[in-house]
């Protein structure tokens, strides 16, 4: 109980305004999935897709109604997954 | 007006000679000679009469070689006889990248030894391998006592003392010099040191997590509250933290997985 009241909380569940709408959501999800896809295809890691994409998503549903852009959606999860598959690549170079 | 025609005088004197004179040499550059050698780092693997020289030799893979040498053991077998004890945890070794040598110094104790209280002595075995500018080695065993004297500052053999007639330094010769660049491998890998060591993979992880870990800072500034927003908020903390948790989950995941695909 105190869990899911946690997390109600946290994922402010009982606030529609701090989250975007149905269709805002999906094409969130789409831009997400092509971030996540695409830059799991560039360093062939399976995992680092649906990583990226978990992560992507959570930042969409954590943006208040009024804030959310397709622009502004776009440049956050390029730019996201772009620094952190760089992060990935230099953290390959320093696991040899 | 004179000086004006003997300046022209003058400079026409020295256009004139500029311009019958021979041409001026253009100037060369010799090629100064360097020795390419001394840029090469020699090494040298170790065999039976020589220590191994390299710089990248630990001291404890030094001194367990020394210990295998026909030479020093016959130096020990000399110390013995003398009833000197052997001190190993004071044995060290030290490498020299040029000239190219290795070090190594066994501690002896004598029991008893005849010195004033102002002065100490220790038995040691001194095995001193260098490598000429061709890479060939040549190794050098000594020993003897040592006495330092506190208190004239001063540390000499103990050759010098007359209480010492029975203990005189000596050398023990060597078979000769080995081939320049090879040697035996008759030691292992250098011992594991005696602290826990982490595995390799779990090294390799905590590398590439500790870089992968900083984009997930891109979480904390993308969740920063906006301007004019209260600035203890909740909510929104708790926000940033589970992303950055998720963030930091993720790059975990992702530097395994790229573990196991390299292991693979």
């Amino acid at each position: 109980m105190a869990m899911r009241s946690f997390l109600t909380r946290a994922l402010q569940l009982d606030d529609p305004a701090a989250h975007p709408s149905g269709p805002q959501l999906a094409v969130a999800c789409v831009v997400a999935l092509a971030a996540g896809g695409m830059w799991g295809w560039v360093m062939r890691s399976p995992a680092l897709a649906v990583g990226l994409f978990v992560q992507l998503a959570l930042a969409a549903w954590l943006t208040p109604r009024e804030r959310e852009t397709l622009r502004r959606r776009v440049l956050y999860s390029f730019a996201f997954s772009a620094l952190f598959s760089g992060m990935l690549l230099l953290g390959r170079i320093a696991a040899r | 007006m004179r000086a004006l025609t003997r300046s022209i005088v003058l400079a026409g004197a020295l256009a004139l000679a500029l311009a019958t004179g021979p041409p001026p040499a253009h100037a060369v550059l010799d090629r100064i000679s360097t020795d390419d050698d001394e840029l090469i780092t020699r090494t040298f693997g170790g065999n039976h009469e020589n220590l191994p020289v390299r710089p990248t030799l630990g001291w404890r893979e030094a001194v367990a070689w020394a210990r295998t040498m026909p030479a020093v053991q016959s130096a020990m077998q000399t110390f013995a006889q003398r009833g000197y004890l052997a001190v190993p945890e004071r044995d060290t070794a030290c490498t020299v990248i040029d000239p190219p040598a290795t070090c190594v110094v066994l501690s002896y104790l004598k029991p008893n030894i005849p010195l004033p209280t102002t002065s100490s002595g220790r038995p040691m075995i001194v095995v001193y391998t260098y490598l000429n500018r061709e890479g060939v080695p040549a190794t050098v065993v000594t020993a003897g006592i040592m006495v330092a004297d506190r208190l004239n500052y001063a540390v000499f053999c103990a050759d010098s003392l007359p209480q010492f007639a029975g203990d005189g330094s000596f050398d023990v010769p060597t078979a000769g010099a080995g081939e320049p660049g090879v040697g035996d491998r008759r030691l292992g890998p250098a011992p594991a040191p005696p602290w826990p060591t982490m595995p390799p993979k779990f090294g390799k992880f905590l590398r590439c997590f500790a870089v992968v870990s900083n984009s997930c800072l891109f979480t904390l500034w993308a969740d920063l509250p906006p301007r004019g927003s209260p600035t203890t908020d909740e909510p929104r903390e708790t926000l940033v933290l589970i992303r950055f948790f998720i963030c930091e989950v993720n790059a975990a995941i992702t530097c395994i997985e790229q573990i196991a695909n390299e292991e693979g």
